[in-house]
């Protein structure tokens, strides 16, 4: 029986039992208000800056842990698209006094000329430690493209354009240059390999003069006479093996 | 009737008397910002302690700075007033301001006048300041890097045209 | 026609009913310094909006956390007050202040207390706290951020003998060979 009871008590329990919805505090009062106004105005990639205010209307303390702000989806606020960066003032605001915040966030650089929808969400706690949450804005706002930035790359680009440009006439120059250079090449003579003039082209010494001062004379009537050094023909070293074997 | 009558007397004498200045003597001091390096933005605070010949209790200020108006603030404790402004990610340059102050009469008139698009001059102000801003500087206009640059550059240029000359 | 105008203002205020116009004010503390060091100006700026409907009156603000052993008061009063703020009207206070050591320092809160209706009590309000904050030593500073001419004055000097050595022995041997040349 008790069984029973407590059956239906846990079940109804359990019916009860909500998802935690945590809601702001009737004796809390928030509101925001922009560097640029009431209405926000977001540049794409730049900071902006939200003043929040927190009056405490009531009899208790409240302390202030965090303070959110998100990009969501303009049609369905529960997509997240953006967070930005939580701050958390753990501030402690008595009853009846007020307090104000600082929250800045930087949408992302690539959100330009979109819209979103921006949630600023205010996290609070009483002295009983129950969470209260509060959106302080809750609409959708239109990111405005940063026209500052879009100079430099515009600037960049033309810069790589010019150096690309200039890369192919040189390249072009180059090979054109270089077929006339090779033309011109041909017609003058090869001078002595040793000069130190590095335009002309090496030739070794099939055109120009030979110095033999250096080689002994009977070697040099032998090449002179056609014979060559009987080291260095195997013909002519065979011939003169059998001759030197038949005498 | 005869209370009545006092009443409006009193009230006009409270009109006339109670929210202006008569004979101010001012000592003003004032500053700006003037190092970049510390702070891309200028502060700027006008300062002056305001005797006057008049009893003045609720006296409310107003200064005109290049066309821009501003509250004076008074301190809690003596007859010190203050107006500062700022302004932000900008390099000021050197640049002599004239701050001239009006009473609540004094700036009406003024708020008048620029709604009607005439000059601003034309309205007289109680009294007003002088102070040069010298400019937001980053100290010498030449980086000690760049005059090391400048002068490697050079030693450079002496030592290849010397090589150029020996080789050929 | 003032008196008119006074005694007009008047009966309108007595009998008028201001239907529920209440101010609230932000403020909102900021330091305008991207580097703070100490025996260097620091500016800090308070902007007060008032984004209620009605005026605020006799609005105070006081910033009770310069003390006096850690910060000396260059420029600008801490505790100020305005009659009135218009509703949707902001106004701009700055305090310049040197902090004299260096270290890490909590900036905390600022103080506004204003009257947001006719009759009714003052309310309080805190600023923003920016938190701790750190104050580069002097030392910190120059090495960062002063023009380093010195330096590259007794780096010049140093390379001189380096570079200057061989420079003269070259002039000299130069000298010598063109004399030469010059001779034949």
């Amino acid at each position: 029986m008790t069984c029973l009871n407590c059956d239906i008590t846990m079940t109804k329990s359990e019916e009860d039992e909500e998802p935690d919805v945590i809601s702001a505090h009737k004796e809390a009062e928030t509101a925001i208000i922009f560097a640029s106004g009431v209405e926000p105005s977001v540049l794409a990639g730049k900071k902006a800056s939200a003043y929040i205010h927190f009056a405490n209307k009531g009899s208790s303390n409240f302390i202030i842990t965090s303070i959110d702000g998100s990009f969501r989806y303009p049609q369905d606020f529960s997509y997240v698209i953006q967070n930005f960066t939580v701050i958390s003032p753990n501030k402690m605001i008595d009853a009846g006094y007020e307090g104000s915040f600082q929250y800045e966030f930087q949408p992302g650089e690539l959100s330009g000329g979109r819209s979103f929808g921006l949630v600023i969400n205010v996290n609070y706690k009483d002295t009983e430690e129950n969470l209260y949450r509060d959106a302080v804005f809750n609409q959708t706002v239109q990111v405005i493209e940063d026209e500052e930035g879009l100079d430099t790359e515009t600037f960049f680009m033309y810069l790589m354009l010019l150096g690309m440009s200039g890369l192919i006439l040189l390249g072009v120059f180059h090979n054109v240059s270089g077929k006339s250079r090779r033309g011109k090449k041909r017609n003058t003579p090869s001078a002595n390999a040793t000069t130190l003039n590095k335009v002309q082209l090496e030739t070794g010494t099939t055109n120009g003069p030979v110095d033999y001062n250096w080689i002994p004379e009977e070697t040099l009537k032998a090449i002179n006479k056609g014979t060559p050094s009987p080291r260095r023909s195997p013909k002519k070293r065979a011939n003169k093996q059998r001759s030197s074997e038949t005498e | 009737m005869s209370s009545l009558k006092l009443f409006l007397c009193l009230f006009l004498a409270y009109c006339v008397n109670g929210q202006s200045c008569i004979q101010p003597s001012v000592s003003p001091s004032s500053y700006s910002s003037t190092n970049q390096k510390l702070s891309k933005s200028t502060a700027f605070v006008v300062e002056f302690s305001l005797k006057c010949a008049s009893k003045t209790d609720n006296l409310q200020l107003y200064a005109d700075i290049d066309g821009v108006q501003f509250p004076v603030t008074k301190s809690s404790e003596s007859e010190h007033y203050q107006v500062s402004w700022t302004v932000k990610d900008k390099k000021t340059v050197a640049h002599n301001f004239d701050v001239r102050f009006f009473d609540e009469e004094g700036y009406n008139n003024l708020r008048k006048v620029i709604r009607s698009g005439q000059s601003p001059e034309s309205i007289k102000p109680l009294f007003n300041v002088d102070f040069q801003h010298p400019g937001l500087s980053s100290g010498f206009w030449i980086k000690a890097e760049f005059l090391g640059l400048a002068v490697a550059v050079l030693v450079l240029y002496v030592v290849c045209r010397e090589r150029s000359q020996i080789i050929s | 026609m003032k008196l008119y105008l006074g005694i007009v203002l008047l009966l309108l205020t007595a009998f008028a009913k201001g239907d529920d116009e209440k101010a609230k004010i932000i403020l909102v503390k900021r330091i305008l310094n991207d580097i703070i060091t100490e025996r260097n100006d620091l500016a800090i700026e308070y902007n007060l909006y008032n984004i209620g409907d009605g005026v605020a009156t006799d609005v105070e603000l006081a910033d009770s956390s310069f003390h006096e052993s850690d910060f000396e008061l260059i420029s600008g009063m801490t505790s100020v007050k305005w009659s009135r703020i218009n509703a949707g009207s902001n106004v701009t206070h700055a305090v310049v202040v040197q902090p004299l050591r260096a270290g890490d320092f909590n900036f905390t809160s600022a103080v506004v207390q204003y009257v947001s209706e006719k009759g009714v009590d003052v309310t309080f309000g805190y600023s923003n706290e920016i938190g701790e904050q750190e104050i580069l030593s002097l030392k910190e500073y120059n090495r960062l951020h002063a023009s380093h001419m010195m330096e590259w004055g007794l780096f010049a000097l140093w390379c001189m003998p380096s570079i200057d050595v061989p420079l003269l022995l070259y002039y000299l041997s130069k000298r010598k060979y063109s004399k030469k040349v010059k001779k034949n």
